[in-house]
């Protein structure tokens, strides 16, 4: 069953033109160019329940403007999304009690108060029973550890603990939908793997469909099996993370170390594409399907070779690969 | 609500600013009045009494229908796109607003009748009583609804944020506006009859004039009674307004900064 259809969504924003200096800042108070940006062009996607798919694109990509949509903070401008059956923007109870959104990047909790303040306003505004309110609240605080900051002022807070206190109140009337726009953003690496860990864990206990925005490989390769590729307000790619590889990297990677006098560029260049390159370690790009012969001619070879290890191309380096490619079509 | 007045005591020094700055106001306007009457025992029907009597309990009837810049608040969400947080959740704005503002004033409007009161022990020889205890009646009720029309006032000023950038002029000059034509500054008979009469139009005089007027016994009961009718048309007309304005701005909204 799908959770999320999206059909043809498109937003453009209206801008206008601000020119610097003085004068025509005046000149711009009687006449303004308007200007429109297309955010997001005619997206179609579709979410089943349960699933937690990686959004993935630069800045500007259009990644947060399709999260507001969906939550209805933003009119579409064109398209349409349905969200366990509603229309976001039409802001219905019923569907604001079923999902939330938690931007890494913006503050829900109430600023100059404790968290745990913030966690009971949220009571009172999803009309939460007070049982379910408190073994929910007990559940996260221990998931998340954060029995010891509840009453602490949340600017006291440090942006990790922060983060984690965004997610117990945005999780507290169990959502059956979560949108998480970067929520790892500004972390150190270990709060990140902390909130990493927890975002798979609740997805896996509680069946929650999760959107996820994030600039960090690791959230996405640790989290998504799906990834949808958003630049320009276009999808380029929605599929499985496994198979994006395949595709827009269709060569493995050989790693050969050598030892003694080390090699030189011409001797190894007849294998494959050379990546990278010193006289003791190499990095060949090699066909899928040649990458086992490949090896093993290099290893019948006379070169001294040390080690030798075939890895999968980096998922980075794929993503770089696509927006490069697709920045050098589009002139801007 | 109750957050809002947990949140008053976290911005004490806030409060007291505010206080502070009224006193300020209200001396001020006393020692002008006081000079003016050295050489005149009457002003456009205003005894000095009269017109002590006016500044002291027209400022009771400021401080408590105040909603210390709602419109502000609300011009900020807008701005800085954390109205985003509150149109995610089951909870209109525009309610939340107006139980926030009732909380967040609480305390401010506690403090600010005290200081009042001190004003009157002060000036005690100089404070009238009130016309008739019927007035009382009607002057509670006045302010009551005075509050709320403030309130409306500020949350339709604030959703200007949804049209432009630039608000901060424009709040502070609405709120002087407001002051003026609500006879804050003095008492809008001092202004000729026709204006006088035009203002009964519009709802800003029944926020501190009218219920002066009443106190003083200046307008009577009856027109009192009417004043209260045009409030509550105003409110209905107000909240028509807000709703509107509000469908609209929210149209355009584009939860900047998030």
């Amino acid at each position: 069953m799908s959770i999320i259809e999206v059909k043809n969504l498109s937003k453009t924003y209206e801008y206008y033109k601000k020119q610097p200096g003085l004068l025509a800042s005046i000149k711009g108070l009687f006449k303004r160019e308007k200007l429109f940006t297309d955010a997001v062009k005619n997206i179609n996607f579709t979410i089943g329940e349960g699933e937690l798919v990686g959004f993935l694109g630069p800045n500007g990509a259009g990644k947060t403007t399709t999260l507001k949509m969906l939550s209805g903070i933003l009119y579409s401008s064109g398209g349409e999304a349905l969200v366990l059956g509603h229309v976001p923007y039409k802001r219905e109870k019923e569907y604001q009690k079923q999902f939330a959104l938690v931007m890494g990047q913006k503050n829900q909790l109430w600023w100059d108060l404790p968290a745990m303040e913030s966690f009971i306003l949220n009571k009172e505004i999803y009309e939460i029973p007070d049982a379910e309110f408190k073994e929910n609240l007990d559940e996260l605080v221990e998931l998340l550890e954060i029995k010891d900051i509840l009453d602490i002022q949340v600017r006291k807070l440090s942006l990790g603990q922060r983060m984690k206190c965004e997610l117990v109140a945005a999780l507290l009337h169990k959502p059956k939908v979560l949108f998480l726009d970067e929520p790892t953003i500004g972390l150190d690496v270990i709060a990140q793997k902390n909130i990493r860990d927890f975002i798979k864990h609740y997805n896996k206990e509680k069946k929650t469909t999760i959107i996820l925005t994030s600039h960090y490989m690791e959230d996405i390769k640790e989290l998504c099996k799906r990834v949808i590729i958003i630049d320009r307000g276009q999808i380029l790619y929605d599929g499985q993370l496994d198979d994006l590889i395949k595709k827009y990297a269709p060569y493995k990677v050989l790693n050969i170390t050598f030892n003694d006098n080390g090699v030189k560029r011409e001797e190894i260049e007849k294998f494959g594409n050379v990546q990278k390159y010193n006289s003791y370690a190499v990095a060949l790009e090699v066909d899928r399907e040649k990458v086992k012969e490949a090896a093993t001619r290099i290893l019948s070879s006379n070169l001294p070779v040390d080690d030798i290890l075939i890895d999968e191309v980096d998922i980075d380096e794929v993503i770089r690969k696509i927006f490069r490619n697709t920045h050098a079509n589009q002139p801007v | 609500m109750k957050m809002a007045w947990i949140r008053a005591f976290e911005y004490k020094a806030t409060v007291y600013g505010f206080r502070l700055g009224n006193i300020v106001e209200i001396l001020f306007q006393v020692v002008i009045w006081t000079a003016i009457y050295k050489s005149t025992a009457m002003v456009n029907g205003y005894t000095y009494n009269d017109m002590m009597t006016y500044v002291i309990i027209g400022w009771l009837f400021i401080s408590v229908t105040q909603n210390y810049g709602m419109d502000d608040v609300i011009g900020r969400d807008i701005r800085q796109g954390t109205l985003s947080a509150y149109l995610l959740k089951p909870l209109s704005y525009l309610r939340y607003s107006v139980l926030y503002s009732l909380g967040r004033v609480s305390l401010a409007t506690f403090s600010g009748v005290v200081i009042q009161g001190f004003f009157i022990l002060i000036f005690y020889k100089h404070v009238l009583p009130p016309s008739s205890v019927l007035n009382i009646f009607l002057i509670l009720v006045m302010v009551f609804l005075g509050y709320f029309i403030r309130l409306f006032l500020s949350i339709a000023i604030g959703a200007i944020a949804f049209w432009t950038t630039e608000t901060d002029g424009l709040f502070s000059f609405a709120s002087t506006l407001i002051k003026f034509l609500s006879g804050g500054f003095f008492p809008l008979n001092l202004l000729p009859n026709s204006l006088v009469s035009l203002s009964s139009f519009f709802p800003f005089a029944y926020i501190i004039f009218f219920p002066t007027q009443l106190y003083l016994g200046k307008i009577s009961t009856n027109q009192g009674l009417i004043g209260i009718g045009v409030e509550v048309l105003w409110l209905i007309g107000l909240y028509g307004i807000i709703k509107f304005v509000w469908k609209k701005g929210i149209k355009i909204y584009e939860g900047v900064g998030i």
